[in-house]
């Protein structure tokens, strides 16, 4: 990628720092016979698409970076409402930016801005809503959670899972793999997704893309079912790539469980989902299997997630964090010298100490609000407001608009790249799928 | 280049390569320095640097800096490599941090340029297929527009604002809180 240097203007004239002067006065002895225009030009940025196109490949990941610099001129416009363009700015930052929070509501998903201006994204911009066609008469949709910027939601009137990308508001619905109808679906009202990374991005007989191309994806629908006090949990696997179901994998787990938030450990391994005093479950998706991870022996921790997470540990490996007071708890496994994996506490932090809390604090407890696994933080609410702490590194940031996120419980930290939703033929979906159905 | 001497010399001699400005002034660098050029590199594995590299698109201000960047990002490669095999590891990671520290303190120093400067590097770094430079380069002008509004930033960069009233009405109407 050579230049066309006769496009770049050499604009040395009228900077005010010395080391343009002396270029000036160098460039004047040695060749330039031309005379000093007047008045000064302030230098231009090189006129090359590729080299502008590096240049704001690195501007940051937050939502306002992109829209703002669109507006600078039709050039840039241009370069960033390219599709090549912002699949590259996507790789090139790798960590999508938490944008805030969706919470389940009677509503359908409602989603709470944590970033302050100008990278607030209004609530109504994330507002769900199913063409016009398929408005459902007073259908309720549940929201089950959201994973690599996509969100998962069930109808539990017409059986079907819907996979949602709320910055390009493109859908997808997927029916319920034939088991977990027999009841009339009522007992499957949990489940998780993820995207389905490896290319393809064919679609099968089960899914019906609504508008426009979603990512590859897979989905896990969850069903329950209690015998004899014992809980037994089977799940199932989508995956768009090859638009089927696969076998129905199950597990046997104590009756009296609560929910835990799951988290993706690798990239293949999801842990949580159910939690009770002496474990959590484990899904391997490329083994197709399903187990349980006993939790530490020594720790009898509460079965409640705003004090016990699962979290990724230093090794990358699966890991939890335990709160209690203002302090965190961080296990991870080991193996020992005979080969047995064993829980070990790797490291505990002193929120009050980590984030200079006023001494009055202490008398209230903090609680885990979520873990953004992408970034590897863990959220927490303190009496000084809520904070994300990034586990690695211990720097942390703080949260906005916590107070207005309607349930604690049911609350999951939505990540992704803005990189929609503006300039050319980047609008709203909605009006397309109208146009082409 | 390479003339009569002991075989130490000729290596030594061998291993230097001539970079001309295009104002004609002459650098003497290492084949080291030179070939984090992936341009420069390809020259010699094609055997053409004989009686020097001509680089017409670079100026000796230019060329200078640039030659000051590499050098010190060979010498830390160079280091880098020689120190894995003779150190114990937390040695090995010790002077690992301490090299990437000082080659941090180093690339700030560096980007202290006017913005003028800062371009013709952009251009070099693009010229000569330095990857690290041209990383450096662009990301220090990304930086300089982080938070700015459009005004803010066509101001900068004398940037002419030709979007038509209802372009930047589109955007600012998909977008309007990214303007706050």
């Amino acid at each position: 990628m050579l230049l066309k240097f006769q496009d770049f203007a050499r604009c040395f004239i009228g900077s005010e720092r010395a080391a343009a002067a002396s270029a000036i006065k160098s460039r004047a002895v040695r060749s330039s016979p031309m005379p000093v225009p007047v008045p000064a030009p302030v230098p231009q940025l090189p006129d090359n698409d590729d080299l502008l196109r590096e240049i704001l490949l690195r501007l940051p990941p937050l939502p306002s970076s992109l829209p703002r610099a669109s507006l600078v001129c039709k050039r840039w416009r241009r370069l960033l409402s390219d599709p090549g363009f912002l699949r590259r700015f996507r790789e090139h930052h790798g960590t999508p930016p938490l944008l805030g929070y969706f919470t389940n509501d009677p509503r359908g998903p409602v989603f709470t801005p944590t970033l302050a201006a100008p990278n607030r994204i209004p609530p109504a911009r994330f507002e769900f809503s199913l063409p016009q066609h398929q408005q459902p008469a007073g259908e309720r949709l549940f929201f089950l959670g959201c994973r690599h910027g996509l969100a998962l939601l069930i109808n539990r009137r017409r059986l079907h899972a819907i996979v949602w990308d709320p910055v390009t508001n493109r859908q997808a619905t997927v029916g319920y793999p034939p088991e977990f109808t027999t009841d009339n679906g009522a007992h499957c009202f949990r489940g998780t997704v993820l995207s389905g990374g490896d290319g393809g991005g064919g679609y099968g007989n089960a899914l019906v893309p609504i508008n426009g191309s979603l990512r590859p994806f897979k989905v896990i629908l969850i069903r329950t079912e209690i015998n004899d006090n014992r809980l037994s949990v089977f799940m199932c696997v989508y995956e768009s790539r090859t638009g089927k179901w696969g076998n129905t994998i199950s597990a046997i787990v104590p009756s009296s469980v609560s929910n835990l938030p799951n988290v993706l450990i690798g990239n293949a391994v999801l842990c949580g989902f159910f939690q009770w005093p002496t474990g959590i479950l484990e899904l391997d998706l490329d083994r197709q299997r399903l187990g349980v991870i006993e939790t530490p022996k020594s720790l009898l921790h509460s079965v409640d997630c705003s004090l016990f997470r699962v979290v990724r540990a230093q090794d990358g490996g699966v890991g939890l964090a335990v709160l209690s007071r203002l302090s965190v708890q961080l296990w991870g496994r080991k193996a020992d010298s005979g080969g047995v994996v064993g829980w070990v506490l790797e490291r505990t932090i002193e929120v009050d100490k980590l984030l200079s809390l006023p001494p009055s604090a202490d008398s209230l407890p903090a609680r885990i609000l979520g873990y953004d696994e992408d970034s590897n933080a863990i959220h927490l609410e303190t009496f000084a407001g809520a904070f994300a702490i990034q586990l690695e590194s211990m720097q942390f940031t703080e949260l906005f608009n916590v107070n207005r996120i309607g349930s604690y419980y049911y609350c999951h930290p939505y990540t992704s790249f803005y990189t929609a939703g503006w300039g050319i033929g980047e609008g709203d979906d909605r009006t397309k799928i109208l146009n082409n159905t | 280049m390479a003339s009569a001497g002991s075989g130490d010399e000729k290596a030594a001699a061998a291993a230097m390569i001539t970079l001309i400005s295009s104002d004609n002034e002459k650098f003497e660098v290492t084949e080291a320095t030179a070939t984090l050029s992936q341009t420069i590199r390809h020259m010699i594995e094609d055997g053409c640097t004989d009686g020097g590299v001509p680089l017409p698109n670079v100026t000796s201000k230019i060329l200078a800096r640039v030659i000051e960047y590499c050098k010190k990002h060979a010498t830390a490669a160079a280091g880098e490599e020689g120190s894995s095999s003779s150190f114990s590891d937390a040695a090995f990671l010790e002077v690992d941090r301490a090299f990437l520290e000082e080659l941090e303190e180093f690339d700030d120093a560096f980007l202290e340029v006017d913005r003028a400067t800062l371009f013709d590097l952009i251009l070099a770094a693009n010229y000569l297929d330095i990857k690290g430079l041209l990383n450096l380069t662009c990301q220090k002008v990304a930086d300089s527009v982080k938070g700015k509004t459009p005004e803010q930033i066509r101001e900068m960069y004398n940037i002419v604002n030709d979007l038509t009233p209802e372009e930047e009405a589109e955007i600012r109407r998909e977008t309007q809180w990214a303007f706050e």
